[in-house]
């Protein structure tokens, strides 16, 4: 009798279930899986997910190159003592409850970041206004690199309706090409092609974002035909589903670095000598190959060739491990009994700090562990939060730490690299600890004045010399971004900064 | 009628005090641990690339973390006395809201879960119950020990290759349809099914051992009639409440299950609140749990009450 029961039982499951599957195999939607769920629905924290799905806008966006190109603002201009911007607003902008995009809501929602919230350090805004289809900006500084920082995700534009009373986001209304149509909690949201979008409308009148944290699932629903774009899938997955029929694999580099942070204050990388030795000591090729499955990947100097920062006269970081021990030796470094460099009783010994939620750096920094004691050098490592770095930065207690720094927040990475390597009152807790160039601090004043490509080039190429001789942190790998599409769609190009929309200019295959 | 009202006061004053002393509890364990709240929250909110100084201050004094432990937890306790579990650090959204969201996802995948394995279960542990010592029931041990011993994540991939990959019927992941539910759920139930198979067979072979049913089967009835008519009640009480406790630890939420399928469930609420120092989140789960477990209990000391005179009537008995 239960067997009779459990039989039908399953057979019903499973006849309904095929049912489904046709059901919604007839669904002409775009599926996007990402590892990214919402942390709630505010563009400041959350707008990641609805600018990369077309849903809203920001004043200016990624070319993709590396540059910055006019978005919801149709042009933009500086005066002349650099302290004034104008952004003007393009016409005819709807937002998807029908709305006209204003000078007030821009001020609004700009005001929310620039002012006051505290979202990027070393920004000086201070103030937002309007003036007619003008949006003005004052800096109290000159700062070139304002249109990036408005290419950010958390500066994206919603609808006055979008606000609850107190001024928190109750709800996402974008000027995107997708309207949000519905959400399911944190991880699913539905969207529709939004038919009166100032520009280029969307082909696939449906779209779908999906959370799926765990990248095996992502690739497996690539492979499932279930996810048209399964984004951020590791280098091993990739190279499965690149033998897999129906599939094919994009990969771009991305300006994301693995890198060594070091404690200068310490006798161990106190001089540029100690610090050069420990990089010579680094088979970068050896770890791109064997463990990201990309030799490509190896950071011979710190901003991959996708950034503006990418200087292409340094003399590259190389493996070079006798190199490395002349220079400690000449550092005043002598192998003792155990074969570990050591001044009288002092062993060239410290202690790595890294973290499981980037799944690499454990087993890149095991790889640096055998690749140091191959010269000489004892590394332990401990693996915890990311949070422990800059708390044990703040503190002084932190001795190394490797870590995946991210300078694609926005196309210009000065921001990052001031917070990183310039004055030490404003610097951060992720960059160089002990280590200060006043060469390099003037170098990023200059920078921030210099509103001419050619004169900011110039300046770019400098400041990144100073930190390929210095090596106030040592780069150890480059990230790449594999991402698995459908060959079902066409049309899907990949910015590495992440700004500009997956599905834009996106269709189904004929 | 007496017992069962006795019985729901004691589970209701363990419940409350369960809940705050976990909840109570959560909070300690969560400020203990080496970090600094603020910071933890502006990474949470913002990535690493974004958290600066200026805004880690700003999100203490905005969240009201500067003041002191004392007065944080007290104020926990007054709100969540008047049913007010207070917002979310990272998303701000109301914490009851966000626990019952992520919930009622895992109360619907335990059911689920535990449907799929009482199928398997009952029919494999009562044939085995019945044969004890013989081939089959030896092989079902086997099987039964391979099976609880392979984790989650191997199940799950399992059944998405053989499933989803190879003869495309079900989906890999996501929750839009019922048809999403079956491999998270077949997930959980398979190693269920095998711990029960045990369970059930050894009640069993308990309930053909005993006197009752040697005197029925003696009065010429056949093992068939015994076992359903007698046997199998017998046999349930133990396995209730072993389906209880299994219930509630699968109400506790299951991590590897959650992400694997992508299933927005309790247990990846509560270990994302964890890693983020999500505090008020972490004690409303806490709370929540700590009721939830002696629901869990009280519901099987009443279904063993009404299964089983001697409990409903002690008195009785003698």
């Amino acid at each position: 009798m239960l067997k009779k029961l459990s039989v039908i039982f399953f057979c019903t499951f499973f006849v309904l279930a095929a049912g489904q599957v046709i059901a919604s195999q007839s669904d002409n939607t775009l599926v996007v899986v990402s590892p990214w769920k919402a942390k709630g629905m505010d563009p400041v924290i959350s707008g990641f997910i609805f600018t990369r799905m077309g849903c809203i806008e920001t004043l200016a966006t990624s070319d993709g190159k590396g540059g910055i190109e006019p978005k919801l603002a149709k042009r933009w201009s500086v005066s002349n003592d650099k302290m004034t911007w104008t952004f003007t607003l393009r016409d005819k902008v709807l937002f998807h409850d029908g709305t006209a995009l204003t000078e007030e809501t821009v001020v609004k929602a700009l005001s929310r970041v620039l002012t006051e919230k505290k979202l990027f350090k070393g920004t000086p805004v201070e103030s937002v206004t309007s003036k007619g289809r003008d949006i003005i900006i004052k800096t109290s500084s000159p700062f070139a690199a304002l249109p990036a920082y408005l290419s950010h995700y958390s500066t994206g534009i919603i609808a006055p309706a979008a606000y609850n009373d107190d001024g928190s986001v109750a709800e996402i209304i974008g000027t995107g090409f997708y309207r949000l149509v519905s959400t399911n909690g944190k991880t699913v949201f539905d969207f529709e092609a939004f038919d009166k979008y100032w520009g280029k409308q969307a082909s696939i009148q449906k779209a779908r974002y999906l959370a799926v944290p765990n990248g095996e699932t992502r690739a497996l629903m690539a492979e499932s035909g279930e996810a048209d774009i399964s984004l951020t899938l590791s280098a091993t997955a990739a190279e499965r589903l690149q033998e897999t029929s129906g599939i094919s694999i994009i990969s771009t580099a991305i300006p994301r670095v693995r890198l060594l942070k070091l404690n200068a204050n310490l006798d161990f990388f106190d001089t540029i000598e100690e610090r050069l030795a420990l990089s010579l000591a680094i088979d970068r090729k050896g770890i791109a190959k064997a463990v990201l499955k990309n030799q490509k990947t190896a950071a011979t100097q710190l901003m991959p060739e996708v950034s503006l920062w990418h200087n292409t006269r340094l003399e590259l970081l190389v493996y070079n491990p006798k190199k490395a021990c002349r220079l400690l030796e000449k550092a005043g470094w002598k192998k003792n009994a155990d074969g570990i460099y050591a001044k009288g009783s002092k062993e060239f010994a410290f202690e790595l700090v890294t973290y499981s939620s980037r799944p690499m750096l454990p087993v890149v920094a095991e790889a640096l562990q055998s690749q140091f004691a191959a010269v000489g050098i004892r590394m332990k490592i401990s693996v915890g939060k990311s949070t422990q770095i800059p708390a044990r930065h703040k503190d002084g207690t932190i001795e190394t730490a490797l870590l995946g720094r991210n300078f694609g927040l926005v196309p210009d990475s000065v921001g990052t690299i001031n917070a990183d390597f310039g004055p030490i009152d404003s610097r951060g807790s992720w960059g160089a600890l002990g280590w200060e160039s006043s060469k390099l601090n003037k170098l990023i004043d200059n920078y921030l004045n210099a509103f001419n490509e050619k004169e900011a080039s110039k300046i770019r190429k400098k400041i990144t010399a100073i930190l390929q001789e210095e090596l106030p942190v040592i780069p150890v790998s480059w990230y790449d971004h594999h991402v698995a599409v459908s060959k079902g769609i066409t049309g899907v190009k990949l910015d590495a900064f992440e700004l500009r929309p997956y599905p834009e200019g996106v269709q189904w295959a004929k | 009628m007496g017992e069962i009202a006795r019985i729901l006061r004691t589970h209701l004053f363990h419940g409350v005090a369960v809940g705050l002393v976990v909840a109570s509890l959560s909070f300690v364990v969560v400020n203990l641990t080496r970090g600094d709240t603020a910071l933890e929250i502006a990474i949470a909110r913002h990535g690493t690339a974004l958290t600066n100084e200026a805004l880690v201050e700003q999100i203490r004094i905005e969240e009201k973390l500067d003041q002191s432990l004392w007065i944080q937890y007290t104020r926990w306790i007054g709100h969540a006395f008047t049913f007010d579990l207070g917002r979310s650090l990272v998303s701000k959204e109301k914490v009851a809201d966000l626990l019952w969201y992520h919930f009622r996802h895992t109360l619907v995948l335990s059911v689920a879960a535990m449907l799929i394995s009482l199928v398997i279960a009952l029919p494999w542990g009562i044939f085995c119950g019945i044969f004890p010592g013989g081939s089959f029931d030896n092989i079902s041990g086997l099987v039964s020990s391979a099976l609880v011993a392979v984790p989650h994540f191997v199940t799950g991939i399992l059944l998405i290759l053989a499933l989803s990959i190879k003869l495309q019927w079900l989906p890999v992941a996501g929750f839009f349809t019922s048809r999403h539910l079956i491999l998270p759920a077949a997930t959980l139930g398979i190693g269920l099914a095998a711990f029960s198979s045990r369970v059930v067979a050894t009640a069993i072979v308990d309930v053909r051992g005993a006197l009752f049913y040697q005197f029925a089967r003696m009065k010429g009835l056949a093992e068939a009639r015994v076992l359903l008519g007698h046997g199998i009640k017998n046999a349930s009480i133990p396995v209730i409440t072993f389906i209880g406790l299994q219930t509630a630890h699968l109400l506790d939420g299951v991590v590897v299950v959650e992400t694997l399928f992508a299933w927005p469930g309790i247990g990846k609420l509560i270990l994302d609140s964890i890693l983020a120092r999500d505090i008020p989140v972490v004690q409303g789960a806490g709370l929540l749990i700590g009721l939830m477990y002696v629901a869990v209990n009280a519901s099987v000391d009443l279904i063993c009450i009404v299964l089983d005179p001697c409990r409903r009537d002690p008195e009785a008995i003698r």
